[in-house]
């Protein structure tokens, strides 16, 4: 090391010295050309890409806000609240109704929360446009909620050849499936 | 073992040895010697000769010394109130310059011999060698494979030879003579230390051709014989072997003469080209003896071995300490290897790869700052879209943009997430949305993950639409009784809906009635969502307007039902 330090003239000092320099100056031009490579197909290809999914996501998103809102199970303070407002409303007048919840737990994490509906008058005779803007409307108002049971009977007995009176009377069981990390509502 | 290898080159004639071992202990490896043939470029007789030898001789390129002919040097004495060699390199150019007024000082290499040190004196015996004849030697060593890693005179090469074979008594004196081709040296040396060293143009040979130039006088001795400048060749007579001789025994009885030893002169050596009748006569009551460095015959030699005392002395100065180093391989004469000289153009090119590695350095940081800021813009961009832009008050996509959204669109912009690059921040806002929107499914109840059930009441509908579809076809029917149950698959069962009805088809009789009610049925089955749905058995009414069913079971698969939302999905 001596011997070489002893002979080191300006050149060899020039040749050493760039010579690190060089190894030193490579390695950082290769990270920046790499960096480059990738911010210029980051540039030229994929933001733009990423940014009309962004824009989209976006809009789905006020989508779904607006749904949201406009979800009355979820607004409602619990789930016969939901259903017995539904049943008040003006075009579905079915009155009072008797709900009866049923949790019934699936497989591992899964509920189907269960409510079998009556009218609190089994007398009380309905006609099939009351009874189908109620069911109906239980499940437009909101998506979580199926009608999962349905049963629909005259009222009074009527014979096979006998043209009836068009007054039903029926029963139905709405279901909404969660999972049990959900917050529970009131049953 | 450590090799080395001596020339002695002349104009006319050359020695070879190689030695092995050190300066102390050295062995004879090889020696030989060769004529240097007449003819009009000497130069290239001279390299043929050398490669030719060299290949006789197995010589290789490494660690070789040159000794050239004494009297191409000009000798003067200086004396300098320092004793520092390191000064004295720096400044006895300039000392010497006005005592060498034949010569261009650039011209010539400069070289010393210290005669005597004092802490305040140094005398010195100062030599100048014209660069281009000592250019001529040492491009003919380069260009026959064996480049010279330093040069010397002949003179101090035989000095270094005779030291090492322990000639030099400290209680005598002895003086050196060396004959070369067209000069001789004598060296004086008492006690061990050179007292004087002086050239004297005569010959072992008569001169050919003035293959380079020669000093232009005899260098006198230290003390104060200068003498002047010396005849060129072809204005002298050539001598004859008995007048050389005669001239330098002469020459050397005014040595002694001249020299005032402390010590007695126990002998005179020579060494070099033997002149006849030299060695044969006591001169000036010393005897004169052969210097022979080596045994005869040792390493191949042919010939009387004080002849190679030169390119012995030469290849000695190769492997170590010696008495006196010599060096006139400096300033644009120094030595350089293959890697010497490749080390300018090396050096060239690499600070031109430096430089190139920079700007390339620079013009990438360059784009990339370009790029980060057009990454910048589109994520500042995608806010405003996003957000909205309150003080231009435009509206942004989201009516009501999430407050962790929102502040993370912040900090990016402020340069607060460093952990991500700036693509990687536009990719996370993607992912905050599609988090707030799985979210909101969630809420929703749209959890991808969760399969809802299918509705009883849809199915139900969809079996009493094909009535309501079918119109005339299936004439007039009452229900009597309506249901529909949902059952969850299990297994490879997958979820169903059965739904029940019981009702009669009215017709002018049952026959009509029955193909009212099969219309029906095969319609229903041939629905895509009827997975099943068998006969059930009739009744004629009572009244026999038609037909009765009671119960008559369909069951559907409402996955299988192609919704209009679905089919725009796709």
């Amino acid at each position: 090391m001596k011997q070489f330090f002893a002979s080191l003239n300006f050149p060899r000092a020039v040749i050493l010295g760039s010579v690190v320099l060089s190894a030193i100056l490579a390695f950082f031009a290769w990270q920046a050309h790499s960096r480059r490579v990738e911010l210029t197909d980051q540039c030229e290809k994929r933001v733009k890409k990423l940014s009309t999914e962004i824009l989209d996501l976006a809009l789905q998103l006020n989508q779904y806000d607006q749904r949201v809102d406009a979800d009355q199970f979820g607004k409602a303070r619990d789930p016969e609240s939901y259903i017995r407002s539904v049943a008040y409303e003006p075009n579905v007048a079915i009155g009072d109704v008797d709900i009866t919840p049923k949790p019934v737990p699936l497989r591992t994490g899964l509920v189907d929360k269960r409510f079998m509906i009556k009218p609190k008058n089994r007398q009380q005779p309905f006609t099939r446009r009351e009874i189908s803007n109620f069911l109906y409307r239980l499940e437009e108002k909101s998506r979580r909620v199926r009608i999962t049971h349905v049963k629909v009977e005259p009222q009074g007995k009527v014979k096979p050849d006998e043209i009836h009176k068009d007054v039903w009377t029926f029963d139905a069981e709405m279901t909404s499936r969660e999972t049990t990390d959900e917050a529970p509502k009131k049953s | 073992m450590a090799r080395s290898c001596g020339i002695r080159l002349g104009q006319q004639r050359f020695e070879i040895v190689v030695l092995e071992g050190s300066s102390k202990k050295a062995k004879v490896i090889a020696a030989g010697c060769g004529e240097i043939p007449a003819g009009p470029d000497p130069l290239a007789a001279t390299v043929d000769a050398l490669r030719e030898a060299a290949k006789r001789m197995g010589v290789t390129s490494e660690n070789v010394g040159l000794a050239v002919d004494t009297g191409m040097a000009a000798f003067r004495n200086v004396t300098l109130p320092f004793d520092d060699r390191a000064k004295i390199e720096e400044v006895i150019k300039f000392e010497v310059e006005s005592q060498l007024p034949q010569w261009s000082i650039d011209e010539v290499v400069i070289d010393f011999l210290s005669l005597s040190t004092k802490p305040a004196e140094s005398r010195l015996l100062v030599t100048a060698v014209p660069k281009a004849g000592l250019r001529q030697l040492l491009d003919a060593c380069e260009r026959s494979g064996l480049p010279a890693f330093d040069a010397e005179l002949e003179a101090t090469a035989v000095l270094n030879a005779a030291h090492a074979a322990g000639l030099f008594e400290a209680d005598g004196a002895q003086i050196l003579v060396h004959v070369g081709e067209s000069a001789s040296a004598i060296m004086v040396v008492d006690g061990g230390v050179l007292r004087s060293m002086r050239a004297i143009h005569i010959g072992g040979l008569p001169p050919r051709l003035p293959a380079v130039p020669e000093s232009e006088e005899a260098a006198p001795s230290t003390e104060d014989d200068k003498a002047g400048d010396a005849p060129k060749p072809a204005e002298r007579p050539l001598p004859t072997a008995q007048e050389s001789a005669a001239r330098l025994r002469r020459e050397l009885g005014r040595t002694i003469l001249g020299t005032q030893t402390d010590q007695p002169l126990r002998a005179v050596y020579c060494a070099g080209i033997e002149i006849e009748g030299l060695l044969d006569e006591a001169a000036v009551g010393a005897p004169v003896r052969r210097f022979e460095p080596f045994q005869a015959g040792e390493g191949g030699a042919e010939g009387a071995p004080s002849q190679y005392a030169a390119a012995y002395g030469a290849a000695l100065a190769r492997l170590g300490e010696v008495f006196h180093r010599a060096h006139l391989r400096r300033e644009d004469l120094a030595y350089s290897g293959k890697f010497e000289r490749l080390e300018l153009p090396l050096a060239v090119a690499g600070l031109l790869l430096v430089a190139f590695l920079s700007v390339f350095l620079i013009i990438n940081y360059r784009v990339i700052n370009n790029r980060e800021a057009e990454l910048y813009w589109y994520l500042a961009s995608i806010k405003e879209y996003v957000m909205g832009n309150p003080k231009k008050g435009t509206p942004g996509y989201l009516k009501r943009p999430p407050e962790n959204l929102q502040k993370y669109f912040t900090d990016a912009l402020e340069d607060k997430d460093v952990e991500r690059t700036r693509f990687e921040q536009i990719g996370r806002t993607k992912t905050m949305i599609s988090n707030e929107i799985i979210a909101k499914q969630k809420l929703l109840g749209q959890d991808k993950d969760i399969a809802k059930p299918q509705s009883a009441l849809e199915g139900l509908t969809l079996v009493l639409g094909v009535l309501s579809e079918m119109g005339d076809r299936v004439g007039r029917v009452g229900l009597r009784e309506m249901a529909s149950d949902y059952s969850a698959g299990s297994g490879n069962k997958p979820d169903a809906v059965t739904v029940k009805i019981s009702l009669s088809f009215y017709a002018d009789d049952a026959l009509i009635a029955t193909e009212h009610y099969n219309a029906f049925l095969n319609e229903v089955q041939s629905k895509p969502w009827c997975t099943d749905a068998p006969s059930k058995q009739t009744k004629p009414l009572d009244s026999g307007g038609g037909i009765y069913v009671e119960g008559l079971t369909v069951t559907l698969d409402l996955s299988k039902l192609q919704r209009e939302e679905v089919v725009a999905a796709k």
